[in-house]
């Protein structure tokens, strides 16, 4: 298809334009236009068919200087909707690259103080709220927090079973194929029982709820904060920390530690199967040797870290959710933030627990 | 005047619920047609039918001589340059910008460079009212007037024939919903469009629709705004010369003035 063609007559260069000049023919029309270089001294618009505003902004583009010759009323119009200069996106003032990469690693320690900074404050809020609510215990709000208990304890009974039988069973595994190399294969019955007690059995499940009760806080007030709920609250005198971040808590300094318990005795029932099918001991041998090593200390070494996590998870998760922001793609993004946050958290707090337990000698 | 895009005895029914029994309506060429009805009417739901989103129980839909309901792909794309749709929150790409959104469907379906296809774009933006600034913002930091303006660049970045604005005004303030309505006024002029609006907006119908379609006991009642006035139907007669509409109606309206601009 043709878009232009030259009718110089005596001298004066006229160039016409034909076809359609539509955002469909856009590119071809481009293409004509560079293999025409020489300039015009007039367009002629007599042959033209069909003009949108892609085929208007072409001309304008193009011939923006040039007299345009019959050209229909419509198509005048039209032309007149064109802005006269070019556009041009607003570019942000960017600097070179060593510099934009200092400036960036200096945005983002400045970014990770204030988020400690806020972080710390927001626990102190949370703290201040739950030592009122202790204070006077009627303010406790016990409908929300039973049902924070079922649905991040009860509901979570079978996967945390599952998980704490599945690993004893990964460590007594391997644990054994090791041992009998050194015929010392009932000892794996401590090693299993050992590390289940003092970290695996706690890490485990505080994983797990992260990723499972900690990503839900997260989501759930988000969607509150965004929506506006969060003000609808404030509005009513209710206090935000107070009616969702506080029965959160409680429910989760309850079922963290009840469900790292549960993963245990799983645990222990899956080290059983282990050592009765696989090492052939018999249970009562079993039954003697976790006697012998699972002690109140061991117990209460693992026990102690639940509630530690439980904060920890409870505080970062609902911390993302009050301080949700923009649209609802975010809720997506703030709730990764909020499990991967956590979960990290939880594993340098448990390495601070195992350095301050060695250093005392447990 | 050729119509653009004519429904025939459209019925849709979910469960035993029937919203539209036999509905017919048609949109005639550089019209603007209001489409009105109360809430639960179905209006959305003939919107969706109209743009092929749900199929029908019964009737046809023919959009410029095609029938809507058994499209293949290929014309379903051609389809798509024809018309434009503005949804009622704009419903803009969240994860993009505005340029980006309104340069999406031109990269699509067109072979234009980066370059001129982002230059379009921001014409495009211009058009409708926005600032070259606004090009960077992403749909999250627009308030909820430019977003729908930002919308309407994008449904217009194909240079369609056909414009589809879900309640266009709706939550808008009466300065914006009434520049809004002016710029729909000025884009129908200028680039010939048939527009179907759905509104709540008695202002929009007064100022800029040509014909208003009413959607009554499962049906279309059509008219001028004059001649709904006149009709005897009692729940026409409650739509149309309620107080809100008689407030309307005393108001000097500035229609002509503004179509031509």
């Amino acid at each position: 298809m043709e878009f232009l063609e030259d009718r110089t007559s005596q001298g004066h260069s006229t160039l016409a334009l034909k076809g359609d000049w539509t955002v469909g023919n856009a590119a071809a029309i481009e293409a004509a236009v560079h293999s025409h270089d020489r300039k015009p001294a007039e367009i002629d618009a007599s042959s033209l068919g069909k003009l949108d505003t892609a085929g208007a902004w072409l001309i304008q583009k193009y011939f923006s200087k040039i007299k345009i010759a019959n050209m229909s009323e419509r198509q005048q119009t039209l032309m007149e909707f064109v802005p006269d200069e070019q556009l041009e996106p607003a570019r942000k003032p960017g600097a070179i690259w060593p510099v934009q990469f200092f400036i960036n690693v200096g945005k983002r320690a400045v970014d990770a103080c204030t988020f400690l900074f806020s972080l710390f404050s927001f626990l102190g809020e949370v703290f201040i709220r739950l030592f009122r609510n202790l204070a006077q215990p009627s303010h406790f709000r016990l409908p929300a927090i039973t049902r924070h208990i079922h649905e991040t304890g009860v509901q979570a009974l079978p996967i945390i079973g599952l998980l704490g039988f599945g690993i004893s069973m990964v460590i007594s595994y391997q644990g054994a194929t090791q041992l009998k190399k050194f015929g010392a294969d009932i000892f794996t019955i401590d090693l299993t029982v050992i590390s289940l007690l003092r970290e695996m059995a706690v890490l485990t499940t505080a994983i797990m709820f992260a990723g499972r009760s900690g990503s839900a806080f997260a989501a759930e007030i988000g969607v509150m904060k965004m929506r506006g709920e969060v003000d609808a609250l404030k509005t009513m005198g209710l206090d935000p920390i107070e009616t969702l971040v506080v029965p959160r808590l409680i429910a989760l300094l309850i079922t963290l530690p009840a469900l790292t318990f549960f993963a245990t005795l799983v645990g222990l029932v899956g080290c059983g199967v282990m050592s009765v099918t696989q090492l052939d001991l018999p249970m009562s041998t079993f039954l003697a040797r976790v006697h012998e090593v699972a002690t109140p200390e061991m117990f209460f070494i693992g026990m102690i870290k639940a509630p530690v996590f439980a904060l920890l998870i409870t505080a970062i998760c609902a911390y993302q959710g009050i301080n949700a922001k923009g649209s609802a793609e975010n809720v997506g993004k703030l709730t990764t933030l909020a499990v991967v946050q956590s979960i990290f958290l939880v594993i340098m707090a448990d390495a601070l627990f195992s350095i301050i337990f060695a250093k005392m000698g447990l | 005047m050729a119509a653009v895009i004519e429904a025939h005895g459209i019925v849709n029914k979910f469960g035993s619920q029937v919203v539209h029994d036999g509905l017919d309506l048609t949109l005639e060429k550089g019209e603007i047609l209001g489409l009105v009805g109360g809430s639960g009417s179905g209006k959305s739901v003939l919107l969706r039918t109209l743009l092929g989103l749900h199929k029908p129980n019964a009737g046809t839909v023919i959009v410029g001589g095609t029938d809507v309901s058994d499209m293949d792909d290929a014309q379903k794309k051609e389809m798509a340059k024809k018309w434009g749709v503005l949804f009622q929150d704009g419903a803009l790409f969240s994860g993009f910008n505005v340029l980006d959104n309104i340069s999406l469907p031109l990269r699509e379906h067109t072979d234009l460079s980066e370059k001129d296809i982002k230059s379009l774009a921001l014409f495009k933006l211009h058009a409708v009212g926005l600032k070259p600034e606004t090009a960077t913002k992403k749909p999250s930091e627009l308030s909820g007037g430019m977003a729908k303006r930002a919308g309407i660049a994008r449904s217009l970045a194909l240079d369609p024939e056909i414009l589809f604005l879900d309640e266009p005004t709706a939550g808008l303030d009466p300065v914006a919903a009434a520049a809004f309505d002016d710029l729909i006024l000025q884009l129908s002029h200028v680039l010939e469009l048939s527009v179907l609006i759905i509104t709540h907006d008695l202002d929009t119908l007064v100022n800029v629709c040509d014909r208003i379609a009413m959607i009554i006991d499962k049906k279309i009642v059509t008219g001028t705004i004059e001649e709904m006035m006149k009709k005897d139907h009692p729940q026409i007669k409650e739509y149309f010369q309620g107080t809100r509409m008689r407030a309307v109606q005393n108001e000097p309206a500035h229609k002509n003035a503004a179509g031509a601009a």
